[in-house]
């Protein structure tokens, strides 16, 4: 006899998908964040800055759909804080660095956001990553008047107070990118993407330059979180034929549509914003090869600052480490918010915002500036073609000069 | 229409190879076994060890279910062992179990995604269509295995045995059988297949330490549905569930899918509560 009943199994299937739905180890990460907290930052050494420290939250996608950004993001954020904090800290006293695991969970989001300001009592934040853990620590951060600096890209209209980002808006990165795929890549565009805020509202620019382009959308669906089977969809989008397929299926799961995808005999061309050097890293070099991505930083970009940048990045982890978009984007706002800081003289509200309207920075992707009435960077735009999976097999065909953000942070089109 | 077919029929059998071991080990000795996905992860891992010594990802399939029985065996031995007639208890000790594997996985293979080349990438001409070639060998591969897995309860003396343990344990016992044997045979079995199913899922899924979960919470739905017991309502379970699932997503809209699939879970709960394949009452 077996002595359990199908009651304790039906519990163990609630305890199971109450995991899975935290991301699996938000359940554990709850408990304590030792791993996570930075012990070097806050020391301080030989004429090294002393007192009080700045305390920094950073939310980072460390478990969950995003976890293969998570390590990049953190050890991104603590080379900042670190060069920081070797060249006299802010004001003269250090940052204290402190990273809570979000999960890509807006409801453990937002309880991480609120433990940093309530019991932490964090000066400012960076952070997050997919749009709908973004747009939920924002509620949390903006009534708590604590600055939230965003390292990513994302689909545009968050024009806020206490809001400052560093990644691209639509118009400084799909909008440059859609006349180049349909010059070059095909008219006819299938588009697919996980079911939330930021495949939707980044398909509603996509939609709206490729129909003034007077291209086609020949498909657009949008698949929920945790997809293990695209093979449906794979047929659909073959049925449709289309010349490009423009993917924006979030994190781990899409890197299991390319995956799948590479199975079935599909003949378009495959294109996306969202194919960084941590997605290329888990597939498989046939399967990368030829998807065009687009966006402000790659790592294979020439610059003294980005070789200083990855040198120290690999000196942390080994030479084959990925730093992508996210990493470089978390490095950039740390080092704007301190700049800000001390454009400011203070990091007092409103004072540091003051501070962070107009301040620079020479970022690995080149120069950051950020625009004062959005506090949005401009930021430069490459378009790189994947010849591999490492790091160094993105050539980049195509370059532009910096873009200013849109002056209304690119409210959606309607559609 | 045909690929709908071969998508739905390919499904029914990724879902059942995956959910067999969780099957096996909780319709045998009612052990929930919660580090089902990270054992699954790590056969798939397996793989990931032998492509980055230029072996093919064939070695990591064969080996995997022997890496992972290994650790099942530890496993028992050490943990599970002593927890079976505390069912509520095994829980919590495979939940810490799972977390254990999944940080013990992140030091050895890092926390990024890890790839696994594609070992038959074409495509095969079938009923007028082009379908991939590893979804085939997927697809057959899991019908023997699920096969094999049937054979051995139902036609072979070991099943004839596994089944006695199971249903009059002293009695079993009394008439020779090591139930001891049986019970560590069974979860080194389990461990073993989730093992050969994530080293046989590596090519198609993202791999990195934390997508043990997300083939858990699958292969849950599989054994609830089917019925708790035996294998066979599993293997029974797993074809309808993959073929609803593949007619009806390539009808609507993936997110609907999704969601009438556990509407129907919820209504085949309603009306058979013992689960769709098993007869008789509430068991006890």
């Amino acid at each position: 006899m077996t002595n359990i009943s199908r009651r304790t199994f039906l519990a163990g299937g609630t305890v199971l998908t109450a995991g899975a739905a935290l991301g699996g180890s938000a359940l554990l990460t709850g408990c304590g964040n030792d791993d996570d907290t930075d012990k070097s930052a806050g020391t301080t050494g030989s004429g090294g800055p002393s007192g009080e420290p700045w305390k920094l939250g950073a939310l980072i996608p460390i478990t969950g759909i995003e976890t293969q950004v998570g390590e990049s993001m953190k050890i991104s954020t603590q080379i900042a804080v670190d060069q920081i904090n070797a060249t006299g800290g802010i004001l003269g006293r250090p940052i204290q660095l402190i990273i809570e695991d979000e999960a890509s969970d807006p409801a453990v989001a937002v309880d991480k956001a609120r433990k940093l300001i309530q019991q932490d009592e964090v000066t400012f934040m960076v952070g997050t990553l997919i749009s709908a853990v973004r747009n939920a620590v924002l509620e949390v951060t903006a009534a708590a008047k604590v600055p939230l600096f965003n390292p990513t890209y994302y689909e545009g209209g968050l024009c806020q107070e206490y809001f400052a980002s560093t990644g691209a808006l639509p118009n400084q990165q799909i909008e440059p990118f859609i006349p180049w795929i349909y010059d070059n890549l095909g008219k006819s565009f299938y588009l697919i993407g996980s079911d939330y805020v930021w495949p939707r509202g980044s398909f509603a620019f996509v939609k709206s330059y490729v129909e003034q382009l007077g291209g086609k959308i020949v498909g657009e669906e949008y698949v929920p979180f945790g997809v293990t089977d695209f093979s449906a969809s794979i047929t659909r989008i073959l049925d449709a034929k289309p010349d490009v397929l423009y993917p924006l299926v979030a994190g781990s799961d899409g890197i299991t549509f390319w995956k799948q995808l590479a199975g079935f005999d599909f003949k378009g061309k495959r294109a996306s914003h969202s194919v960084s050097e941590a997605i290329v890293a888990g597939l498989d070099a046939e399967v990368a090869k030829g998807i065009i991505s687009a966006g402000p930083y790659f790592m294979v970009i020439d610059s003294p600052a980005n070789r200083t940048f990855i040198e120290e990045y690999h000196s942390r982890l080994d030479d084959s480490a990925v730093v992508d978009t996210f990493g470089e984007g978390m490095y950039d706002a740390v080092h704007l918010l301190a700049e800000g800081a001390k454009r400011a003289g203070s990091l007092e509200i409103p004072a540091l915002m003051k501070g962070i309207q107009g301040a620079t920075f020479d970022a690995p992707q080149g120069r950051l500036v950020v625009d004062a009435a959005t506090q949005h960077a401009s930021l430069g735009f490459h378009i790189a073609e994947i010849k591999g999976n490492g790091w160094r097999d993105f050539e980049i065909l195509e370059s532009k000069e910096a873009i200013a953000p849109a002056a209304d942070c690119g409210i959606a089109p309607a559609t | 229409m045909v690929t709908t077919f071969l998508n739905s029929v390919s499904l029914a059998a990724i879902l059942g190879l995956v959910a067999i071991g969780l099957a096996v080990i909780f319709g045998v000795r009612g052990v929930i076994n919660l580090a089902h996905g990270e054992l699954f992860v790590l056969g798939a891992y397996s793989t990931v060890w032998f492509d980055g010594r230029g072996l093919s990802l064939w070695f990591g399939v064969v080996a995997a279910p022997f890496v992972v029985g290994a650790i099942g065996w530890a496993l028992e031995v050490t943990v599970v062992r002593r927890l079976y007639t505390r069912p509520i208890d095994t829980l919590v000790a495979t939940f810490g179990l799972s977390i254990i594997i999944r940080e013990i996985i992140k030091l050895s293979f890092g926390k990024g995604s890890r790839n696994v080349p594609l070992p038959l990438s074409g495509q095969v001409d079938l009923l007028g269509t082009s379908y991939p070639q590893y979804r085939l060998f997927l697809t057959a591969a899991s019908a023997v295995i699920l096969g094999t897995v049937a054979w051995l309860a139902v036609r072979t003396d070991i099943g004839v045995k596994v089944r006695a343990v199971i249903q009059r344990r002293p009695m079993a016992e009394a008439m020779g059988i090591d139930g001891r044997r049986i019970d560590q045979g069974i979860f080194v079995m389990g461990a073993a297949l989730a093992g050969l199913a994530g080293a046989l899922m590596a090519p198609l899924i993202t791999l990195n330490p934390e997508v043990g979960p997300t083939f858990l919470a699958r292969s849950f739905l599989v054994v609830i549905i089917g019925g708790i017991g035996s294998v066979l309502p599993a293997i029974g379970s797993a074809i309808v569930i993959g073929l609803s699932e593949g007619l009806i997503s390539s009808y609507i809209r993936p997110v609907y899918a999704q969601m009438l699939l556990f509407v129907v879970a919820i209504v085949v709960l309603c009306v058979r509560p013992t689960g769709l394949f098993r007869r008789g009452g509430e068991p006890s």
